[in-house]
């Protein structure tokens, strides 16, 4: 379980306020998706999630772990992809996963078996001895899932995981998020495919200028706005400039429909 | 019969509007980007630059440029200085074969580079533009590129012309003379590039390719700060380039270059003092250029735009190897994070090659450099005063008896070697840049269980086997002098400790003030930013060994009475102290800032 307390983040002395005053709770057993145009603050709101960032205000609760008095054990709590997998390029595949399962610690025992099933699941069987940089942008993205999935952590915490995969690895992500949240798990992700998180996600939450302006489910959306259209139609309505949602001073709490 | 390929014709679409826009796109846009050179002074990574000292403005870069190039003029002039009894043709022969082999040994890296391995190639290919126009764009852009380097040698040749009072005629023919042969080696050296990069499966590896041209480059570096102290040495130094100027006037190495650059078989017509006899010489000279222009025109039609489609996006060979569970079970054994992050950071330095180069074989190859330096001055010297080096051995072995732990001379051996590290302190900038070598990695890592401890003391492992060979080389010469074994261990001891000491020093520094915002790895070690990072690591060296220096100097120049033990035993101690103070401050103070920097 992921909990955000009234969470802001500010640059320049606060004269830029990327997110502001969020408060969100994403449950175990869920697969929670974060939905927004660019520039809206789901990327920082994710890297305060998983520590990169420090909120300026507010805390922020992994499995009950506070990241910024506990951050070592908060992130053993979670995988982390983040929206570019770029990242240790000069290490092999096996070389990859395996300083991964040293940081988490994840037993011996069980480090081969799992990277032999993830290597089969996404087709990276005859990669793990190629350097990273060799691997096209989808094969690092592959990495990069296996990676944050190696530690098999309570929680998944996913930036735009679809780019670049192939629709045989898209779907057997989407698969693994179904298995993790029916297992009790929680899984949140973000995404601009708005036609994948309608049929992935239980509950969705639309965050635009840095503020939560919606959480709850697809059917939800759907009865507020008396609308039969698609996530995407109703997405783009609740985020236009016109959406009464969208004013000035913005809504004192997200349009929480139960 | 299947479609043959189809050669692109030199009238294929060519316009020299299209050839001017590409040689300018590419000029200006390889520049900031792939440039090794010097063009990347004062150039900063990307806008990120938060907290740092600003970007040099262009004008500013280019009068610095302005301001390396004069200096290194000026070395060269006096070098060349010691070629006055050669004649000019004898010095033109020189010059040229001085030329060739430089831009063979790196011409040759730096024309694939440009030529092959530009990012932006990939780019280019896309564009609606004839290909014999991005073929000549590109071609131009590094010959220019080449040429204007390869003038640097031509100070030598003034200086010779300088020392000998020779008329103004001479120095013209010389430098057209030079400018010709100029051209056409580095025509030359670009026809063997296209050949070798058609034919050549090795240098499909772009990662091995630079490796081993580092290592070229590094050797090449060493072996010009060797030829320096030639120099330094005055008339000694004077015969030892004179004597290596007689390689290139006969013999194998003659022919060949006058097969390869028609001018310096022409060079007796050419500095002929009848001035009809020179304008043939130079008239010939100029008929070998265009057809190396020829030559240069048929192969890169034939090859270059082949080769350059085949390298985009090429590397090494890939691997297909699928490990079974046994063999992963051995690959991904559990290790302690400081075995982790060592592993890590030692794999990423050896595969990237500029990291490679830098970091490595520098620090490995500078005590090398010290030894032939040492060597070079010691033996100039020694034959000078007329000395035998097996009478200076002795003395000296009668010297290093006098070194008995508590004596006054070894306190002072002592203070040299501490003076000796701050000397040495250069190679610290490897463990300042240990953390920024991670450059946008490091928020990956950032989102990572990581344990800040453990990674700072791998980044400081990774840094000291610059230090250990430095440490080996120390124990050699004192057990080589015969110093007595205790005084070995206490000189040995105060040195490791004073490298330790700096490497933290370096580390702290780094770590608190990290440049991470680089977008290929050369402008991490080159630049302005980095020249900066040399000499601020002389500064620490200076810093950590301060103290205990200051109690080693109470006893030799400011007379207070202190006992050589004390003075010893103290100055050890007080670089203990310094030691612990820093490792406290960077795995505490900095360990903590790491964990807490943001993008």
């Amino acid at each position: 379980m992921i909990e955000i307390n009234h969470v802001s983040k500010s640059y320049d002395g606060g004269a830029t306020r990327a997110v502001s005053d969020l408060t969100l709770e994403i449950r175990a057993g869920e697969i929670f998706g974060l939905l927004g145009h660019n520039g809206a603050g789901k990327s920082t709101l994710l890297n305060m999630i998983v520590g990169v960032l420090a909120p300026t205000e507010g805390t922020i609760l992994v499995d009950g772990e506070d990241m910024a008095t506990q951050p070592l054990s908060a992130k053993r709590r979670m995988g982390f992809v983040g929206d570019s997998p770029d990242h240790l390029l000069r290490l092999k595949g096996h070389e990859f996963l395996r300083f991964i399962a040293d940081l988490y610690e994840v037993p011996d025992a069980l480090r081969a078996e799992r990277i032999e099933r993830l290597a089969e699941t996404y087709g990276m069987a005859g990669e793990l001895d190629n350097q990273i940089q060799s691997y096209s942008h989808g094969m690092r993205q592959k990495i990069m899932v296996m990676g944050a999935l190696l530690p098999d952590p309570d929680n998944w915490i996913l930036d735009e995981p679809m780019t670049g995969l192939d629709p045989t690895a898209a779907w057997k992500l989407k698969q693994s998020m179904r298995e993790h949240a029916d297992a009790g798990k929680t899984v949140l992700f973000s995404t601009h495919v708005l036609d994948v998180a309608e049929k992935v996600v239980d509950r969705v939450g639309v965050i635009s200028h840095g503020e939560l302006i919606f959480v709850g489910t697809v059917a939800e959306m759907r009865e507020h706005f008396h609308s039969e259209g698609s996530l995407e139609e109703m997405f783009l309505e609740l985020t236009a400039d016109a959406s009464p949602l969208a004013a000035a001073d913005g809504p004192a709490e997200p349009e929480e429909v139960r | 019969m299947g479609e043959t390929s189809r050669r692109p014709r030199s009238t294929d679409g060519f316009t020299w509007s299209q050839f001017r826009v590409l040689f300018r796109a590419i000029r200006k846009g390889e520049d900031s980007v792939d440039d090794l050179g010097f063009s990347g002074l004062g150039a900063g990574a990307s806008s990120k630059r938060r907290g740092r000292l600003p970007k040099l403005p262009p004008i500013a870069q280019k009068a610095l440029q302005v301001l390396v190039f004069a200096g290194l003029a000026v070395v060269f002039f006096f070098m060349g200085v010691g070629l006055e009894s050669l004649s000019a043709p004898e010095l033109f022969r020189f010059l040229a074969g001085v030329l060739l082999i430089i831009e063979l040994l790196t011409g040759v890296y730096a024309a694939v580079n440009l030529l092959y391995f530009a990012r932006d190639n990939a780019y280019y290919l896309t564009l609606p533009v004839a290909p014999t126009a991005l073929m000549w764009a590109k071609l131009a852009n590094y010959l220019t590129k080449a040429a204007l380097g390869s003038l640097i040698l031509l100070p030598m040749g003034f200086g010779a012309l300088w020392a000998r009072f020779a008329p103004p005629s001479e120095w013209v023919l010389l430098t057209v003379a030079f400018l010709i042969a100029t051209a056409i080696i580095n025509l030359v050296v670009t026809a063997l590039t296209i050949v070798l990069m058609r034919f050549s499966r090795f240098a499909h590896d772009k990662d091995r390719f630079s490796r081993f041209f580092g290592v070229i480059v590094m050797v090449l570096a060493l072996s010009f700060g060797v030829g320096i102290q030639f120099v330094a040495q005055g008339a000694a130094g004077g015969s030892a380039i004179a004597a290596a100027s007689g390689v290139f006037a006969e013999g194998p190495l003659a022919i060949a270059l006058g097969v390869v650059c028609a001018p310096v078989l022409l060079a007796d017509l050419i500095f002929s003092a009848a001035p009809l006899t020179a304008a043939l010489g130079l008239a010939g000279s100029a008929l070998a250029l265009a057809a190396w222009c020829v030559v240069i025109s048929v192969l890169a039609s034939r090859w270059y735009l082949e080769g350059m489609r085949s390298f985009t996006g090429s590397g090494g060979r890939r691997s297909t190897r699928v490990f079974d569970e046994s063999e992963l079970r051995g690959l991904v054994s559990s290790r302690s994070g400081l075995a982790a992050f060592l592993a890590r950071d030692w794999k990423v330095m050896v595969r990237t090659p500029v990291f490679f180069n830098q970091f490595v074989l520098g620090p490995l190859l500078m005590p090398v450099y010290l030894i032939a330096i040492f060597a070079v001055v010691v033996f100039i010297g020694l034959s000078r005063a007329g000395v035998d080096p097996m009478a200076a051995l002795e003395q000296v072995g009668a010297f290093s008896s006098m070194l008995t732990f508590g004596s006054f001379p070894l306190t002072v051996a002592a203070f040299a070697v501490l003076v000796f590290r701050v000397f040495m302190s250069m190679n610290g900038y490897v463990t300042t840049l240990a953390v920024s070598r991670e450059g946008a990695d490091f928020f990956y890592l950032r989102s990572l269980p990581m344990r800040w401890r453990p990674y700072l003391a791998s980044k400081l492992l990774t840094s000291l086997p610059g230090d250990a060979v430095l440490l080996v080389f120390v124990a050699v010469i004192l057990l080589v002098a015969q110093v007595p074994l205790v005084s070995i261990a206490y000189l040995l001891v105060l040195l490791a400790a004073s490298s330790i000491s700096l490497s933290l020093f370096s580390l702290a520094q780094g770590a608190l003030f990290p440049r991470l915002h680089w977008e290929n790895e050369a402008q991490l070690v080159k630049g302005g930013s980095a020249v900066i990072s040399v000499y601020l690591t002389m500064i620490f060296g200076a810093v950590v060994c301060a103290l205990p220096g200051l109690v080693l100097a109470c006893p030799i120049f400011f007379e207070i009475e202190l006992a050589p033990e004390i003075a010893l035993l103290g100055a050890l101690g007080i670089q203990l102290l310094v030691l612990a103070g820093l490792a406290w401050f960077v795995f505490v103070v900095a360990a903590r800032s790491l964990a807490r920097r943001e993008p």
